[in-house]
């Protein structure tokens, strides 16, 4: 099942990078999984909730393995996973042992605040896994398949849904946090933030500077922050979604963001250059940044520059909010290190963090020099060593709140989001 | 699920309903990477440890090629295993890869093209790549652009997929870079040439079409060619049908746009984003390697989009390590940027490695030095050792204390040390003979793949390739230097590949001699060579070529990226000197021998005209040039009889009865062109006594007629003005006063009849000073026959053949015509008198104040004829003179031909006074001297042929204009005058005096009209402009000085002759 052609043909175009972004990826993902599994022959062929699940999981594997960058893929795995187990036990609630009294040592391993608590569900991978703990409990092959497939298809809809409305409900609440008169700094180009400045600028008169972090820019390619500005100074009401057709941008399948919006809510916009951001922090409000991952220690991947960024606002003592879809909740502790702007983190020696799959130095995403470097300067290439990373680790100390689809929190709450959302046993696909 | 699936694939994979075809030529053709390809085909090499041909697939991959056939040829089965043990052959990849084996004897990608057309294989638009790609470049968009070409124009066969560079980019080839000529609308590729590194080219010729038909055009020397082909499905067909096409781009592509009868249409797509180039060769293997691992090619990275196997790491400063901590490093080893470790190497205490790349199972023995190499797999280094530069073959073995210098290919399983010093530029390869590796040898275990690869090409099909290769290899071991391979170590088994040698008579293709395969090659900075393209690597600092030392000066500095620079105005000669020269020469050398062989032997007229037409046909010369090395060799063999006249004139009507015949059947008569090169030949060698004779020779053997004579005569060439040298011209004033005593003659046997007396006259005067026997035999056959043909049938001497035998003679001719012309306005030598002191003053001062109009004047006709053709052929009219008609039929006429035809200026001016009557023409240019006077009579004798009626307009004209002003001057007249003039105005700008219109590389000095060319280039344009202003005055001054040449035309030679 997880060798279909579709799943391939998915793979490779990650690997390609002919689909890029977090929601992209993550909707592509989701789609590709109700895909496989509501196809009729699939759903016969499971029989039992862990071979399901192993399904569900060797995909992930595939689609991470061709693009361990785009963590949206596996979080929306984990997410999918979360919801089918979740909907098996509903179905068939688990026999919980008479001789379980409510004890110390059970309320601690129990140890998360879960709405469908699973009964003996492990943390990581050194306890058993749940599924197999579940196998006895299960009903056979073909009542499984007849009542449960359905129901997963369904759970999957729901991610999709989830996925499709993440702006709406990140931007729910922007015209609380942004007020009139206030001058809020971003950088470069993200989806969420410009819904979220949209969603708001009907209530609310406010400026917005955008600082240019790209290499480079031209009237035939501009820049992300081109792109930003343009479509906040624009007047056009369904902006947001006709957004130039940037390889990142979104996919065909995307939902209106913002639907109250009057027609001719302009936003005063200021495009400068990174280098000014520094002096200029002094004179903003907010600083807000889309993010490209949250990890669970609450630090974040944002666009290359946003370390810099908020190092200045931290300076200026300016809050600091980023704003993300839950899809980008990534259950990892460890890339901060060695992915740190410093340059002091993993230098000579391989590896920098302790036995990642995915190296905390190539956490950033080192992209094609091209960008910064033309062609044109032949003579340079070859003496000078280009770096463009796409992404900055900025630690969870410079975070002041992550807005998300579910509402606000502070970096230090954000592992339990993780918790929440997915089972541990699926952090390691 | 299979049929959901299938269709979900379906719209994923692609949204096109045609299933896109690739074809790969996966093999090189040549022999750039020997000896590590001996046994195994260059696309299977790795680069950063994937093979070559995965690269291409991936880059195949990203347009979403859904069928690849891949063409082998060398090693084919080797080719097929890798194929079909790659991932793209499992069931899921997507991708339909078919093997083609072509047969041994396809030795081009032509070859390769037609037998895919025997195939059949191609049913839509097709890529075409080489099997050494690595491209992240959309090709699909540019696919979904040649489609979107293809609907409106089926013209359009292909689209070529280049990318910009800038000039010291070191992905950009050195040693075979090329020259696009295209329309920056469109983009379509007018016209293509290769461009060799060495010997540097410095010009690219333009055929004038294309500038006569498009108001744009880029010359662009910038453009990094990915060969990435987009093809329709014609292209196939097209090799099939032209059996010589051989190379894509230098036969196909250039053969399609300089074709007249196909029609066809390339474009070019310039990639703006992306990365693409060719592993063309070792140097760009070194290029493209770090590239890759600078991540140029990103997404086609080592640890991203990676086409090999194993994943790798990315690591702070572009080091690369296999995952899976299959890796050990040594605490103390070094490791440099761009690095890249295959699974399971090791690394040795203090061993550095920097910029290179370490194949799987590498050793890196203690203290050893890696720089800028490449290590394919299991090769193992010794301690002590230090690499550069170099290429090292699978599972060598380099033993302690060794030095690999720098350009060294090392092929597979070769043994080396210890203290193996390996030369700079070395290439080793195995010994073939099994014992010599056992007792060389050791206990190493690598008899294992040795057998299999030895099976392997035992196995292999293509024994005709393994055979020419054992040979080679048989050869190369046989002449081994016992020294050489003693300090390679003491338990090497290498032997050593010689450079390579090119035989003399062997025709080698200039992208193969050795010293642009030094462009080619890894490691070779190539400092002492002087390269066309200042931005590759080397200076002009060099003092190495100095003929061309002048040039490299002027172009040293230039930027050749794209075009931009102009030519250099003050030094237009050499360019197209050189051009020439190397041709012209070995053509001439040929003829002269070719005609040798035809006197010695006997040969008869006809044959040995075949043999110069089939001379000209292979080296392509203008018919002129066979003109005058056919005249050179005639009059050559004249010998110079001693003792008068007769002997001499008896050697000379033997010569010219036996072989003047072939002068008119070289492939076209043009008789005043025949006696212009008789003049010139005689004018610059021992036998200018000699013309008049010859000429008459020629007359009386019907090969000149009396007409052409006076044509010739009237021509400006004839009195040598555009020649240099003053001795040189004043042999061509005496052949022109033999000439115009001649047409005396002629005259007078016309007026024979009317005018008695004066004939009688001239006669006599002649009689006086010649000699009796030739007097006598003319005064009879003139006064007795008339006609031309009763005269030819006589065998009596034509007239004037005595005159310039002596220089008395001509001082007796002058006499005769002073009293026919009573005005001799002007005298180049002597000291001028009468009336025309005023303009011949003039006219020297001009001459020596204006150098420039001297070194333009000398190749005026060549520039004015090409100039012409530009006014004949471009969209504006732009000669409206009163001579119009013949302005352009000399400009049609001259078209592309090479045919060298004076200035149309002159022309027009010539045939009418050919038409006139002499009186007409002395009256003429009698009032027209008096003009010439003052100087500013530009271009105003063309219209003297119109009669007396003109000249006075003319004069009119003249005295109403103000000085140097007929350029701007508002009169329709004047207009028309300098509308005329315009190719000289052109002459200046345009600089290049071919016939073909040359540009030179770095710049476009090809904006041939003001109004309508306008090339791409402002820089260019605003030095053209200013040094066009420079011009200016000199411009004028020219005009009038050809004016004054054209008043002076008949006049001027007696004087001459006076001296």
């Amino acid at each position: 099942m997880a060798d279909s052609p579709a799943v391939h043909a998915l793979a490779a175009k990650l690997r390609r990078r002919q689909l890029v972004g977090s929601r992209t990826t993550a909707l592509a993902t989701a789609h590709l999984l109700r895909q496989v599994l509501s196809s009729p022959s699939s759903s016969a062929s499971f029989s039992s909730l862990p071979d399901l699940l192993a399904t569900i999981r060797a995909i992930g594997r595939t689609l991470v393995d061709a693009q361990p960058h785009e963590h949206a893929v596996a979080n929306t795995v984990r997410r999918v996973l979360h919801h089918v187990r979740e909907e098996y036990h509903t179905l068939y609630p688990p026999a919980r042992s008479a001789g379980d009294a409510l004890s110390i040592a059970q309320f601690v391993r129990a140890g998360q605040p879960r709405v469908h608590s699973v009964a003996g569900a492990g943390r990581g991978s050194t306890v058993q896994r749940s599924d197999e703990g579940e196998a006895d409990a299960a009903p056979d092959a073909d009542a499984f398949a007849r009542t449960l497939m359905p129901v997963v298809v369904e759970a999957i809809q729901d991610v999709i849904d989830e996925l499709e409305t993440v702006y709406d409900n990140i931007s729910r609440n922007a015209k609380d946090h942004i007020h009139d008169d206030e001058i809020i700094l971003t950088l470069g180009k993200s989806h969420t933030v410009e819904a979220f400045l949209k969603a708001a600028a009907p209530y609310r008169k406010y400026t917005v500077i955008i600082a240019d972090t790209a290499p480079s820019s031209s009237p035939s390619n501009p820049s992300p922050a081109h792109q930003t500005a343009l479509s906040l100074s624009s007047p056009s009401q369904p902006a947001s979604t006709s957004a130039p057709g940037h390889s990142r941008t979104l996919s065909t399948a995307n939902p209106q963001s913002t639907t109250t919006r009057p027609a001719h809510n302009q936003i005063t916009t200021l495009l400068i250059p990174f280098s000014a951001t520094y002096a200029l922090t002094s004179r903003i409000h907010k600083l807000l940044l889309g993010a490209h991952a949250i990890l669970a220690t609450g630090g974040a991947f944002c666009e290359a520059g946003a370390l810099g960024a908020v190092a200045a606002a931290r300076g200026h003592r300016v809050p600091v909010v980023v704003l993300a879809g839950g899809y980008k909740m990534t259950p990892r502790w460890d890339w901060g290190a060695g992915a740190s702007g410093d340059g002091k983190g993993s230098g000579g020696d391989k590896g920098g963090g302790g036995g990642n799959s995915v190296g905390s130095y190539a956490a950033r995403d080192f992209g094609d020099p091209g960008a910064v470097l033309g062609w044109d300067e032949g003579a340079l290439v070859d003496s000078v060593q280009v770096v463009n990373p796409r992404w900055d680790y900025v630690p969870p100390e410079l975070v002041d709140v992550f807005i998300t689809n579910d509402g606000e929190h502070p970096p230090s709450s954000v592992y339990r989001l993780i918790k929440e959302a997915y089972d541990d046993e699926d952090y390691e696909l | 699920m299979a049929p959901k699936s299938s269709s979900a694939k379906e719209q994923l994979m692609s949204e096109e309903d045609e299933v896109l075809q690739a074809v790969i030529l996966a093999d090189s053709f040549n022999k750039r990477f020997k000896p590590l390809t001996t046994h195994k085909p260059r696309c299977l090499l790795p680069i950063c440890n994937a093979p070559l041909l995965d690269w291409t697939f991936e880059s195949l991959a990203l347009a979403g090629v859904q069928e690849i056939f891949v063409v082998c040829r060398s090693h084919a089965d080797q080719v097929k295993t890798a194929i079909k043990n790659s991932k793209w052959s499992k069931p899921n990849a997507g991708i339909k890869i078919v093997p083609i084996v072509t047969a041994k004897e396809t030795f081009s990608p032509g070859d390769a093209m037609r037998d895919i057309y025997t195939h059949g294989i191609i049913t839509s638009d097709f890529i075409l790549v080489t099997g050494d790609l690595v491209s992240n470049v959309r090709i699909d968009e540019v696919v979904r652009e040649h489609k979107e070409r293809r609907k409106t124009n089926k013209d359009a066969i292909m689209t070529m997929v280049v990318k910009e560079s800038g000039p010291k980019h070191r992905t950009r080839p050195r040693g075979d870079s090329s020259v696009f000529i295209l329309d920056p609308e469109t983009s379509e590729c007018l016209h293509y040439e290769a461009v060799t590194g060495y010997p540097p080219k410095k010009y690219a010729n333009i055929p004038r079409e294309i500038l006569a038909e498009h108001p744009e055009v880029e010359v662009r020397n910038d453009l990094i060619d990915c060969s990435i082909d987009v093809c329709s499905v014609e292209v196939p067909s097209l090799f099939q049908d032209n059996f010589d096409y051989g190379d894509l781009r230098r036969d196909f592509v250039h053969g399609i746009l300089t074709s007249d009868l196909l029609m066809k249409n390339i474009y070019c797509y310039i990639a703006k984003d992306g990365y693409a180039a060719r592993v063309r060769d070792t140097r760009s293997y070194d290029s493209v390697s770090k590239d890759i691992l600078s991540r140029w090619t990103f997404p086609l990275v080592p640890d991203d989009n990676y086409p090999g196997g194993h994943p790798y790491e990315h690591l702070r400063g572009n080091k690369y390590f296999s995952k899976g901590n299959s890796v050990s490093l040594s605490r103390t080893c070094k490791i440099g940027n761009n690095t890249l470790i295959g699974s399971g190497s090791q690394i040795a205490d203090n061993a550095q490695v920097s910029a290179s790349v370490l194949g799987p199972r590498c050793v890196i023995g203690t203290g050893s030095t890696i720089r800028n190499s490449y290590l394919f797999e299991g090769v193992v280094v010794g301690a002590n050792c230090m690499i550069e530069h170099s290429i090292i073959g699978a599972d060598v073995q380099i033993r302690e204390n060794s030095r690999v210098a720098k350009g060294c290919l090392i092929a597979d399983r070769v043994i080396l040390g210890p203290r193996a010093n390996v030369k700079a530029f070395e290439k080793l390869s195995r010994r073939t003979e099994e014992s010599d590796e056992d007792e060389g040898g050791d206990k190493h275990d690598n008899a294992d793949p040795h057998e299999d690869v030895d099976a392997d090409d035992e196995h292999g099909d293509d024994s005709d390739i393994n055979e020419e290769v054992d040979s080679e290899l048989e050869e190369v071991e046989a002449n081994q230097d016992s020294v050489a391979l003693a300090r390679l170590g003491a338990d090497n088994n290498a032997i050593i590949w010689p450079e390579p040698v090119i035989d003399d008579d062997e025709a080698v293709d200039e992208l193969d001699l050795p010293n642009n395969l030094r462009l080619m090659r890894i490691g070779d900075d190539a400092t002492d060579l002087v390269l066309s393209d200042p931005g590759s690597v080397t200076s002009s600092e060099s003092d190495s070529e100095s003929d061309s030392d002048e040039e490299d000066e002027q172009f040293g500095g230039s930027d050749p990226s794209s075009s931009t620079t102009s030519l250099p105005l003050n030094a237009p000669n050499n360019l197209v000197a050189q051009a020439d020269s190397a041709v012209i020469t070995e053509f001439q050398n040929e003829v002269t021998q070719s005609l040798e062989r035809a006197f010695a032997e006997g040969h008869s007229v006809d044959n040995a005209a075949v043999e110069l037409k089939t001379l000209r046909m292979a080296s392509n010369v203008p018919l002129k040039r066979v003109r005058e090395a056919v005249v050179a060799a005639i009059v050559n063999r004249i010998k110079i009889v001693e003792g008068g006249n007769v002997p001499q004139r008896k050697e000379i009507a033997s010569v010219i009865d036996r072989w003047g015949g072939l002068i008119d059947k070289i492939g076209g008569i043009d008789a005043v062109e025949t006696i212009e090169v008789l003049q010139d030949h005689c004018a610059s060698s021992s036998r200018l006594p000699l013309f008049g004779q010859i000429l008459a020779a020629l007359y009386q053997d019907d090969i000149v007629e009396e007409d052409d004579i006076r044509t010739w005569h009237a021509g400006p060439a004839s009195q040598g003005e555009d020649v240099k040298s003053t001795t040189l011209q004043a042999n061509f004033k005496k052949c022109w006063a033999i000439g115009a005593h001649m047409i005396k003659q002629f005259d007078e046997q016309e007026t024979d009849d009317e005018s008695h007396e004066e004939d009688a006259k001239v006669v006599t005067a002649n009689r006086a000073q010649e000699e009796n026997d030739d007097e006598s035999d003319e005064d009879e056959s003139e006064e007795s026959e008339e006609s031309e043909k009763e005269k030819k049938n006589t065998s009596r001497e034509p007239p004037g053949v005595d005159e310039n035998i002596s220089e008395d003679e001509e001082d007796e001719d002058e006499d005769d015509e002073d009293q026919d012309v009573k005005k001799a306005p002007a005298a180049i030598t002597s000291a001028p008198e009468g009336e025309s002191d005023g303009s011949a003053e003039e006219k020297e001062a001009d001459t020596k104040s204006s150098p420039v109009t001297k070194t333009i004047s000398k190749d005026e006709d060549d520039e004015s004829e090409e100039d012409k053709a530009n006014a004949g052929t471009t969209p504006s009219p732009i000669t409206k003179n009163i001579s119009e008609d013949e302005d352009t039929e000399s400009a049609e006429e001259t078209g592309e031909e090479d045919t060298h035809i004076p200035p149309h200026k002159r022309t027009s001016t010539t045939s009418a006074l050919t038409q006139s009557e002499s009186e007409d023409e002395e009256t003429g240019s009698e009032e027209e001297s008096e003009v010439g006077g003052r100087k500013e009579t530009p271009a105003v004798a063309k219209s003297s042929s119109e009669g007396e009626e003109e000249s006075e307009k003319e004069s009119e004209e003249e005295d109403s204009e103000p000085p140097a002003a007929t350029k701007t001057s508002s009169e329709d007249e004047s207009e028309e005058t300098s509308d005329s003039d315009d190719p000289h105005d052109n002459t200046e700008k345009v600089e290049v005096k071919k016939p073909h219109s040359n540009a030179v590389l770095d710049g476009p000095s090809n904006s041939t009209s003001n109004e309508t060319k306008k090339v791409e280039s402002e820089e260019s344009e605003d030095e053209e402009e200013g040094d066009e202003e420079d011009y200016e005055d000199a411009e004028d001054d020219e005009d009038g000085e050809d004016q004054e040449d054209e008043e002076e035309d008949v006049p001027e030679p007696q004087l001459d002759s006076n001296s």
